[in-house]
């Protein structure tokens, strides 16, 4: 059936008016229930009706509501057998139409508010993330600067241990040398020297820095003579023990001498001396 | 007089332009669907809802067609009364509630006035002004002999000397004015 002809045929506006036959009122109803395009243009021209009445509304007389309430019988009819279908009906239409939009404004309104919490949170860990970081760093920096002292208080514990160690030997002598030359540099150092195995320690106190080529060489002074007692370096930070093992010593001193040492001391370099016991 | 038909002319001929335009819905301050939920339960609530929405287009339309106004409110008061009972027989599928309430008054109305009275209804002048204005004159009373008058279509096409199918173009011409008046 040619469905936007029939709607262009004037039945529909025929059936609205009440002006059909029997026949045309059954094929209208039937066609309208199954062709949305039918009902819907129906239910325009009924609203049509219906606006048209509206503009006749006149008020009742003020009676009237009483009237009908007295005659008007309350509460849910009593058998409801007859009617479970039309009200079966009548509930699937209406209760979608009050439920839909809420559920669907409900819903929204909770996933806008999870969404913000997300926001929220995420926005909180990064913070705590930022703080973790600089604190990490922070730390690693102390870390690192307790390992140097560390390093350092190891050392000084080491020297100091060697130091205790040396002075608790029997037979050990302890030589302080001072400035040979009263106008020269400063010049302080000790020398242990152990009689029973010859073996000659220094620690340094205070030594004027030498060029690459240079070092300092230590005597010792046998009978007048000068022994060679080995180079040694200015370094403050251990005790150092010479290659060379003296057997006999009046005194000590130390010159500057070229890397490696020379076999006789060079007297004019002369820069501390100390003599024995 | 010019002035109603240059109206009315102008009304027969703006509608072809806005022809995709839906019909106003009446403006209710409960929508039908709830107003029918209620009306199954038959309640308090449910009468004064009803008689709220629905005693002052009843009334005015009873009042149209039996003119006096004692009558008209008796007519009223029995549909009002027949429609709380037969409440059940409505089906939603075939037209609103209100469609439904209106077409049992008028039939309730017609049957109240005996034949000559309706005879003698003088036509369009208990028309109301409103609708004076709105539509053509030919449609308008068309409208208003089929609606408020209890005519036929048979007695309609028998009155105006037109063969049934004429008769029924020139509905569709009227009903799809006073369509396309309640879409504005």
């Amino acid at each position: 059936m040619n469905i936007p002809e029939y709607i262009d045929s004037g039945i529909l506006e025929s059936y609205a008016l009440g002006a059909v036959s029997d026949q045309e009122r059954r094929e209208v109803q039937c066609l309208s229930a199954i062709y949305p395009e039918v009902r819907q243009e129906l239910d325009k021209l009924t609203l049509a009706l219906e606006n048209y009445a509206l503009l006749h509304s006149t008020e009742p007389p003020p009676d009237l509501q009483d009237r009908i309430r007295n005659r008007l019988t309350m509460g849910a009819p009593a058998q409801p057998t007859t009617n479970d279908e039309p009200a079966a009906d009548k509930g699937a239409k209406v209760v979608p139409l009050h439920r839909e939009v809420p559920t669907f404004q409900v819903a929204w309104v909770a996933a806008a508010a999870v969404g913000l919490v997300l926001i929220a949170f995420a926005y909180f860990l990064i913070n705590q993330l930022k703080t973790k970081q600089a604190y990490a760093d922070e730390l690693a920096q102390t870390n690192s600067r307790i390992q140097t002292e560390v390093g350092q208080l190891k050392q000084q514990q080491q020297y100091n241990t060697q130091l205790i160690s040396l002075l608790q030997t029997p037979g050990v002598e302890t030589v302080r040398l001072a400035k040979a030359n009263p106008a020269g540099a400063q010049a302080d150092l000790i020398v242990y020297w152990n009689k029973a195995d010859k073996q000659v320690t220094l620690q340094v106190e205070s030594l004027p820095a030498l060029p690459a080529d240079k070092q300092y060489q230590l005597w010792a002074l046998v009978g007048g003579k000068p022994v060679d007692a080995g180079v040694f370096s200015t370094d403050r930070q251990q005790l150092q023990r010479t290659a060379r093992t003296i057997a006999a010593a009046e005194a000590f001193a130390v010159t500057i001498e070229k890397v490696g040492g020379s076999p006789t001391p060079t007297l004019s370099t002369l820069l501390a001396m100390g003599k024995v016991g | 007089m010019p002035l109603t038909q240059k109206i009315a002319t102008y009304c027969a001929v703006v509608p072809l332009f806005v022809t995709t335009h839906s019909v106003k819905q009446p403006l209710f301050l409960v929508p039908e669907s709830q107003l029918l939920q209620k009306l199954a339960k038959r309640d308090e609530q449910a009468f004064q809802w009803l008689y709220d929405q629905y005693a002052y287009v009843l009334y005015g339309v009873v009042l149209v067609i039996v003119e006096k106004p004692n009558t008209a409110a008796q007519v009223v008061e029995d549909v009002f009364v027949a429609a709380w009972a037969d409440f059940d027989t409505y089906v939603p599928r075939q037209g609103s509630f209100l469609t439904w309430l209106l077409n049992r008054a008028r039939l309730a109305a017609h049957a109240s006035i005996n034949q000559q009275e309706a005879d003698q209804l003088p036509g369009n002048s208990k028309d109301s002004t409103e609708v004076d204005n709105l539509m053509a004159d030919e449609h308008r009373i068309l409208l208003h002999k089929l609606y408020f008058c209890g005519q036929t279509a048979d007695q309609l096409a028998a009155s105006i000397q037109l063969p049934p199918q004429k008769l029924r173009r020139l509905l569709q011409a009227t009903l799809q004015e006073l369509k396309h008046v309640f879409s504005r």
